[in-house]
């Protein structure tokens, strides 16, 4: 098994082992369904993926395959590790001092360790979304900005254009357009949520990540959330983590289920719902679990 | 079961009935306990506030002047002269018959001192004194000097005041044997000068040398002079000029000339000096204030002000205009001075006024209370008291309440033109060597010392204070940091008398030493660094080597490295470049001299001081910055630096400028630093070479030399006030900024 850590040394070494592996993988059933169905068209590939906290293991062993342009969906009981999983797309848990990782994740083919040095990059490619709404304290113009600004867009028209295109596709431009110097605070949560997920896409990155994004919102926002992550996936390919299997349900094309680290099933959300293939799966979707 | 059940049920509602009763009973014990708290804390500032308004506010009371009495002498003749005693019991008054005693109290006269030296000439003149030494001009052509004596004599509890009149010898000046008109005289250990007018432009001086002998007899030794004046007009006032030895002369031409009594042959030792401020105007009076440096000029049109005999840049000595004051609506003819202080007072027959001459303010006008005329005034010796005698015979006696006549908004705040300066300057200078020195209470030296003090300690301090902090909140290995902040923290308890004693002791003395090392250090050490991070982005074998949050234990060694680096380059600069001693070259290069205590060495050690506090304020807010926010930017792909400058940095600002505004308010009012390590000389410069004297360490200098309720005294106080005011000023600053600051990064 290919060992990979966070700040990896010796890299051609790694990646033969990782080739290697990818050769003698067994695709599971599903995988080789999906791709013989042509809706496999694989943006993210998840390769044994085992990760841990210190001396805990938090993900055992993960393969999977998100499509492109859909939307993938994590459910679980809290604990389970979705959000780790998700973390793992754009190595936002090199952060956890630490966290040690096995195993190979490709995100448009790339492996994402290969670009070690660069995670800007990485994380300009894969966006993310959090739970709380989190945006800088800072004007509203200026929090979509920020990322472009950052990746070196000096351009005032260019950013000004980028920030109008990113707050149209979340459909807030309406709302805030003539508020735009004014303190992102001042929004309410949903709007909040709305100008977060604008400022991931202003970068315009390939994937985007949301961890649970409508967790503090009220129904009506999470309405247009879920809305707007509909919408969205024509652009871009979207993995968002919820504890809301309805959620699941109504917006995500494929569903994986996850428990205790363990990535039980995975598959189109219709059939995941419908006709589980595991029983655990049955137990937690009607609800005998957690 | 059921009544079993029922009063359980009860008992327990009860129970928690009295268990909410208590508890909002403690809660609102706590409540108002904390709010007695703070109230009391708020009480006892206000109270100390109180106390230091109350002990400066007399400085700034405006003087009082109550008629104590009026006497009705029943002379028929004018006034010459008037005078009395220290204490203000017995008055005296000169009129063309002799001199006559008056008890203030009983306001009667006291019994007649005939002076039989007069024969039967009558008193045409006087020279007075506030002193008692006066000389009367006779209308014989004589001179009469007479010693006004007034001695204390005790009866048990009781002090009565004996007047006395010790008449000298007579001289003979005018031998013409006309009326001795216009004279002066003064007085010396040795003896005493007159100087009489004997014509229109001629002055007759007698000098007088009185030797004891071993019998107890006196010798007495007279020489006499004609000085003659190149005089538009006539001679109309003279004064001696006793620190110059020099006789001056006013004319009714308005001219002021004069005679070098020193050296009276050479060119040039008698002439015009200078006229006044209108020409044409005939000099009325004219003397000194004491000390002798401060010319008072009165005019026929009412005019007063004062003059100083001056060297300016040419190297000249001339007469310097210094104050103008309100003019008298009448002829000023009348002066008399303190004996105390550099007050003086001006009269024209109409009306009596009182001015300061250190700051030019005219503090007291008198009119006559009868609409009278003034014929002679006189100035009490401790300035508490006027006495004015009239054309009719009456005599007023008015008490003044002016204990601190030195003390203006202007003196404490403005440039004055001091004595012997030669232009109006700041300057404190509280106590000098003899009782005619003009203290000098300018406390704008003293806030300037205190404002450079903090300028340079947080020159130091700030930049250090502040990227230490970022650098330990946002990039440190989290154990490493857990022993370095505390460490720092514990910095904040040293004593600042230790600091103090160090910086005096040990930093001053090798900052002279290694002076150019000193100041190229932060430049040197910066470079070194810059140097190793461009190293360490060029070798990836460096690179490897030093893990993120453990640069310190590169950095550590780089810096002292750098310190030793620029000690030795400085000594080599020292050797190569500075003539081999920093000190003659800063004077000589840019004429400024170097004090081993200095700003530099308190900016070192005060910035010691101030560092915690900067340090931990700020890596606290720093580190308080919500970990989501730093995420997000991390998850747009920003880099940590960016992240740190981009969004740690403004919401943080809040916090770093209150770490900033509480350690200035810190070096504001620290003391012992400063009273140790600078020379606490009040010089107004911004140079860090030179000392300084900041508000705090003045108080601690000058407080055992202050008497309770003296000027000095209420004057610290007000410096304390302005201590105050301006911690004051800047916290009530830095809470506006702060909570604007805090509004617009406010953080969900
Ligand atoms: N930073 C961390 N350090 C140590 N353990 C963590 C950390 N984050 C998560 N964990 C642990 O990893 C497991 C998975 O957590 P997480 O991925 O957050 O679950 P989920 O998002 O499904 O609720 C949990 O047991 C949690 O306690
Ligand atoms: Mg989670």
């Amino acid at each position: 098994m290919a060992i990979i850590k966070l700040r990896s040394g010796n890299q051609d070494m790694e990646n033969y082992k990782v080739e290697k592996k990818v050769e003698n993988r067994v695709p599971s059933n599903e995988m080789a369904h999906l791709k013989l169905k042509g809706l496999g068209n694989p943006m993210v590939e998840i390769e044994n993926l085992n990760f841990f906290y210190g001396e805990k293991k938090a993900l055992n062993n993960i393969n999977m395959i998100i499509p492109k342009h859909q939307v993938t969906a994590f459910i679980g009981p809290s604990g389970c590790g979705k959000s780790t999983l998700l973390r793992c797309l754009n190595r936002m848990n090199d952060l956890v001092e630490s966290a040690r990782m096995e195993g190979a994740i490709r995100i448009g083919g790339r492996d994402l360790h290969q670009e070690s040095e660069n995670v800007s990059v990485l994380r300009k490619r894969v966006g993310m979304v959090f739970q709380k709404f989190n945006p800088f304290p800072k004007t509203i113009f200026e929090n979509v900005a920020y990322g472009p600004k950052i990746h070196g867009l000096k351009n005032k028209a260019k950013l000004e254009e980028i920030v109008e295109n990113s707050l149209k596709s979340v459909a807030l431009w309406d709302e805030v357009k003539d508020r735009l110097n004014e303190s992102a605070l001042a929004l309410s949560g949903g709007q909040q949520q709305r100008l977060c997920i604008a400022r991931a896409i202003a970068v315009e990155p390939e994937v985007l990540l949301m961890d649970e994004p409508c967790s503090a919102l009220d129904p009506l926002s999470t309405g247009k959330i879920e809305e707007l992550v509909v919408g969205l996936k024509e652009n871009y390919t979207i993995v968002i983590v919820t504890h809301n299997m309805q959620q699941a349900a109504r917006i995500a094309d494929f569903t994986g289920f996850m428990l205790l680290g363990d990535l039980v099933e995975f598959g189109p959300t219709d059939r995941m719902f419908t006709k589980p293939n595991k029983k655990e799966t049955e137990d937690y979707i009607t609800g005998r679990f957690g | 079961m059921e009544s079993g059940s029922a009063p359980d049920t009860a008992d327990r509602s009860m129970h928690s009935i009295k268990g909410l009763k208590k508890r909002l009973w403690v809660d609102r014990l706590a409540t108002n306990f904390v709010t007695l708290g703070g109230g009391v804390i708020i009480l006892a500032i206000l109270a100390i506030l109180f106390v230091i308004v109350w002990e400066f506010a007399p400085l700034f009371k405006s003087p009082k002047v109550v008629l104590e009495g009026t006497l009705d002498t029943g002379a028929t003749r004018y006034p010459l002269a008037v005078g009395m005693d220290e204490y203000r019991e017995v008055a005296y008054r000169v009129d063309g018959a002799g001199i006559q005693f008056f008890s203030l109290k009983t306001l009667k006269p006291l019994p007649a001192t005939p002076l039989p030296e007069l024969f039967k000439a009558g008193i045409t003149s006087v020279s007075p004194s506030e002193d008692g030494f006066i000389i009367l001009g006779l209308s014989d052509g004589r001179v009469l000097p007479v010693q006004v004596k007034f001695e204390n004599i005790f009866s048990g509890d009781t002090r009565t005041v004996q007047p006395k009149l010790i008449p000298g010898k007579a001289v003979l000046i005018r031998e013409d044997g006309k009326p001795v008109e216009t004279l002066t005289h003064f007085k010396s250990e040795e003896g005493y000068s007159i100087a009489v007018k004997t014509n229109g432009h001629e002055v007759a001086v007698i000098q007088v040398e009185e030797r004891r002998n071993m019998m107890g007899g006196v010798t007495q030794n007279t020489s006499k002079d004609i000085i003659s004046f190149p005089v538009k007009g006539e001679i109309s006032v003279l004064v001696f000029h006793t620190v110059e030895n020099a006789l001056m002369a006013g004319t009714t031409s308005g001219q002021i000339l004069r005679a070098d009594l020193e050296d009276r042959d050479s060119p040039g030792a008698i002439r015009n000096i200078g006229k006044t401020d209108r020409p044409e105007v005939s000099v009325t009076s004219m003397d000194f204030v004491l000390g002798d440096y401060t010319l008072v000029v009165g005019d026929s049109k009412g005019g007063v002000s004062t003059l100083q005999w001056l060297k300016l840049k040419d190297g000249k000595p001339r007469l310097h205009q210094i104050n103008n004051f309100e003019p008298h609506t009448e002829p000023t003819t009348l002066f008399s001075k303190s004996l105390r202080t550099k007050a003086f007072l001006s009269g024209a027959e109409n009306e009596i006024r009182v001015h300061y001459s250190t700051h030019g303010e005219t503090q007291i006008t008198l009119p006559h209370p009868e609409g009278q005329k003034f014929k002679a005034v006189s100035l009490s010796r401790k300035g508490d008291g006027i006495l004015a005698a009239d054309a009719h015979g009456k005599i007023y006696h008015w008490t003044m309440n002016n204990p601190y006549p030195q003390i203006t908004l202007k003196s404490v705040f403005g440039k004055i033109w001091y004595e012997g300066y030669k232009e109006p300057e700041y300057v404190w200078q509280s106590t000098g060597g003899t009782d005619e020195f003009e203290s000098k209470f300018s406390l704008v030296p003293l806030i300037f010392g205190t404002l450079k003090g903090t300028f340079y300690a947080m020159l130091f301090a700030i930049p250090i204070a502040i990227l230490g902090a970022f650098y330990t909140s946002q990039f440190m290995d989290h154990r490493l940091k857990g022993i370095i902040k505390p460490t720092i923290e514990l910095m904040a308890a040293l004593p600042s008398v230790i600091l103090g004693f160090f910086a005096a002791l040990l930093i001053a003395p090798e900052v002279e030493r290694f002076l150019p090392g000193v100041i190229m250090t932060p430049f040197v050490i910066a470079g070194v660094v810059l140097l190793a991070a461009l190293f360490y982005e060029i070798s990836d074998e460096f690179k490897a080597r030093v893990k993120t949050g453990r640069e310190i234990w590169v950095l550590v060694p780089l810096t002292l490295f750098g310190g030793a680096l620029s000690f030795y380059a400085g000594t080599l600069v020292e050797s190569s470049f500075l003539m081999g001693d920093h000190r003659t070259w800063l004077n000589e290069v840019f004429s400024v001299t170097y004090d081993q205590r200095n700003a530099l060495v308190v900016g070192l050690a005060m910035g010691f001081a101030v560092i915690p506090i900067i340090f931990t304020i700020t890596e606290d807010s720093l580190s308080n910055v919500p970990e989501h926010l730093k995420a997000s930017s991390l998850a747009l792909g920003a880099t940590p630096w960016q992240t740190a400058l981009q969004v740690i940095l403004p919401t943080a600002s809040p916090g770093i400028f209150s770490a900033i505004m509480i350690g200035f308010g810190r070096a504001v009012g620290e003391t012992m630093i400063v009273l140790m390590a600078t020379g606490n000389t009040p010089v107004m410069e911004w140079s860090m070479f030179n000392g300084f004297r900041a508000l705090s360490a003045n108080i601690a200098v000058e407080l055992p030399e202050a008497p309770e309720g003296g000027t000095l005294f209420r004057l610290l106080f007000l410096a304390a006030f302005l201590l105050f005011v301006m911690t004051f000023i800047v916290n009530t600053l830095a809470e506006l900024v702060r909570l604007r600051l805090r509004k617009r990064y406010r953080v969900l």
